[in-house]
């Protein structure tokens, strides 16, 4: 049968390479935060599949704490583009260029 | 691990990459944060099965409910449909679906050779357990975690709402 600690690694490799595809990939700012969150997703299982593996609470809370600063980065994130929308009418990470010279 | 329990593990896995993958690939906003909500279920459903009873709900709160809620709220709000959202040229395709692939099977390879040897009996932890630790041992970054959602609400309006900036500065002239 599988090992469900290796298993669930494998996926959180998965998904976190599908998260940089859409990086990658995508031009609204919104998916590529969608992205990110996905990321922080598969590093969350990472997380709790290694604090099973060593019998240790450490793990989960390690993801508790990662969450909140998901939910930080999340608003902050949001206001910033509604913040950059505002200035451009656009949510085009291509057109967001005013910090480059 | 019974044949059972790998059965729903392999549904949820495979749950949360189609999720994934069609959020990625959707041409509509909205559709990619439904698809999330997807892949955050099925995340919730594999905490569960690997004994994080407390994380699988928060996960289903905080993560599919209110940040995607969020995420929502935005797209709605500011009427994001974009005409050339995907990236069409090829340069950027082949360099994203390169590292895509080397990036993953990098980390599989890392998941699969690393994990350690299966666990027995799983034991679930309860959310006793967690709040004790977050109260004594965990006690000061929970403090510190708690400081930085208040920073960061306070700077998303000062960074959202312009016009609290000039409130604020016209009342520092009428000050000085």
């Amino acid at each position: 049968m599988i090992d469900p600690v290796a298993f669930t690694l494998a996926l959180s490799g998965v998904l976190f390479a599908l998260g940089v595809t859409g990086v990658l990939l995508r031009r609204n700012v919104l998916v590529v935060y969608m992205s990110i969150e996905l990321m922080l997703n598969a590093a969350n299982l990472a997380f709790v599949a290694f604090g099973r593996m060593h019998h240790s609470l450490d793990g989960q809370l390690f993801v508790f704490f990662s969450m909140v600063v998901a939910a930080a980065e999340v608003a902050v994130g949001l206001g910033i583009v509604v913040a950059v929308y505002k200035q451009l009418r656009s949510v085009d990470v291509d057109r967001v260029n005013l910090l480059r010279f | 691990m019974t044949a059972g329990s790998a059965v729903v593990f392999l549904l949820l896995a495979a749950l949360a990459i189609g999720g994934a993958w069609r959020m990625i690939t959707s041409h509509h906003p909205v559709h990619s944060a439904l698809y999330l909500v997807i892949t955050f279920c099925a995340t919730a459903g594999l905490y569960l099965m690997l004994g994080a009873p407390f994380i699988a709900t928060v996960q289903v709160a905080v993560y599919a409910g209110a940040i995607m809620v969020l995420f929502l709220f935005v797209v709605m709000y500011l009427n994001l449909g974009l005409a050339r959202d995907v990236a069409d040229d090829r340069p950027r395709r082949v360099t994203a679906l390169a590292t895509t692939v080397l990036l993953g099977l990098l980390l599989i390879a890392a998941g699969a050779f690393g994990g350690g040897p299966a666990t027995a009996a799983p034991a679930m932890t309860t959310v006793e357990e967690i709040g004790g630790a977050l109260f004594s041992r965990y006690a000061l970054p929970f403090e510190i975690a708690s400081l930085a959602l208040l920073v960061a609400m306070i700077g998303v309006l000062v960074i959202a709402r312009p016009e609290l900036k000039r409130e604020l500065a016209a009342k520092e002239d009428a000050a000085s």
